[in-house]
């Protein structure tokens, strides 16, 4: 395990009970306003199973437990809700809270799900330059439509903190054609697949 | 006087509206909320074609789902309702899925068919015993819901085939293509 007593100690220092450092080199406060750099870069899941990698590669880098990102993410709905029932967000607003989304995004380890984040964080965006214009309606429409991608993305990542395995929608195989519209099935079952192929018409 | 149910439910919803349209019986399913999405209708479709019964659903607005394969009780398929999906589950015999699009999704249906997709991944575990499915004509209002949830199978752009892959199958995703033609 090389040099795994770093990591104990220092997740042992936390004060925050769902983040784990790796490393001992910056304090925890400096890691939350610094730029994370993100552990799905290295190939790494996020998951709290995932912890038992050497330390000396990941110096510095967060690690949030699921719970801890769903809770993040629980805050983001809100705040987004917020924006669209309470109060229309002011440029600032919403530019501030899609470069928080950007952060956190990067801690969602199936891509799916983080393009929902990203998505998200694009609409944010989109209404932050909206609301700089003037526009009274488009911001509204904005992040309407950002509340319900987001809200999307939180029933996924519940069933991840759940420990449920996520389907991969990019993973389907086309296997047939009908009248132009495409079949797809998953990979692993090519049974399934040959009899799509042999009944599938048109094309 | 109870209408007469097309399935059995293992949930009560608060009414079910009933509509009548070019020949075929929907129900729309109704609940003040799924999780957070208030006035919730879902729709339910029973298709009698040969070689057995055939239930159609929606998810969102866009996504259409035909389960090929239901298991049924006293000649009525059965349907749990579970929060989140955002369509109702028709208990089968045979969980296997296909997906057919025309087009590419966005991000809300591509996330919307994946949480679908893992949840019918999740319901092979389940055995679902019987005796929890009821009947619920008390329920049933003899009215269609209001004119922004009627279910309009042509506005689809993807269907979800669950159960087994077969000519009626082929056969409904024809008359879809058809249909959003």
């Amino acid at each position: 395990m090389g040099n795994s007593s770093t990591y104990t100690s220092v997740a042992s220092y936390s004060p925050i009970r769902d983040i784990i450092v790796v490393g001992g080199e910056a304090s925890l406060e400096g890691l939350y306003a610094s730029t994370i750099i993100p552990p799905v870069h290295t190939g790494r899941s996020l998951g709290a199973d995932k912890l038992s990698v050497e330390p000396e590669e990941y110096v510095g880098f967060i690690f949030l437990t699921r719970r801890a990102l769903l809770e993040r993410w629980e805050g983001v709905v809100s705040r987004l809700a917020e924006f669209s029932r309470v109060r229309a967000p002011t440029s600032l607003s919403a530019l501030k809270l899609s470069n928080y989304i950007a952060s956190l995004a990067q801690h969602i380890d199936d891509e799916e799900v983080r393009e929902g984040a990203l998505a998200v964080r694009n609409l944010l965006r989109e209404a932050a330059v909206s609301v700089q214009a003037g526009r009274a309606e488009s911001p509204r429409q904005l992040i309407n439509r950002a509340l319900h991608v987001s809200l999307l993305v939180l029933e996924l990542l519940k069933l991840q903190e759940r420990g449920v395995r996520l389907v991969k929608v990019g993973d389907l195989e086309e296997v047939g054609e009908i009248k132009g519209w495409k079949i797809y099935a998953p990979r692993r079952d090519r049974t399934r697949q040959r009899q799509a192929r042999k009944g599938a018409r048109g094309g | 006087m109870p209408r007469e149910e097309i399935v059995l439910v293992s949930d009560k919803p608060v009414r079910v509206h009933e509509e009548v349209k070019d020949g075929r019986i929907i129900h729309y399913f109704y609940w003040h909320f799924d999780l957070y999405k208030p006035y919730d209708y879902e729709p339910v479709n029973v298709r009698e074609v040969e070689g057995g019964l055939q239930v159609l659903t929606r998810v969102h607005w866009t996504g259409l789902v035909l389960w090929n394969s239901p298991r049924v009780l006293e000649g009525k398929p059965l349907v749990t309702f579970v929060g989140g999906v955002h369509t109702p589950i028709i208990i089968s015999e045979n969980w296997d899925y296909y997906v057919v699009s025309r087009e590419e999704l966005d991000i809300a249906e591509k996330l919307a068919l994946k949480f679908l997709l893992t949840f019918i991944e999740l319901m092979k575990l389940y055995p679902w015993p019987e005796e929890i499915f009821k009947d619920y004509g008390d329920l049933i209002v003899e009215e269609p819901p209001p004119p922004e949830y009627e279910f309009d199978p042509s506005h689809g752009k993807y269907v979800v085939i669950v159960g087994v892959w077969d000519e009626r199958a082929e056969n409904f995703v024809e008359e879809v293509t058809e249909e959003v033609e």
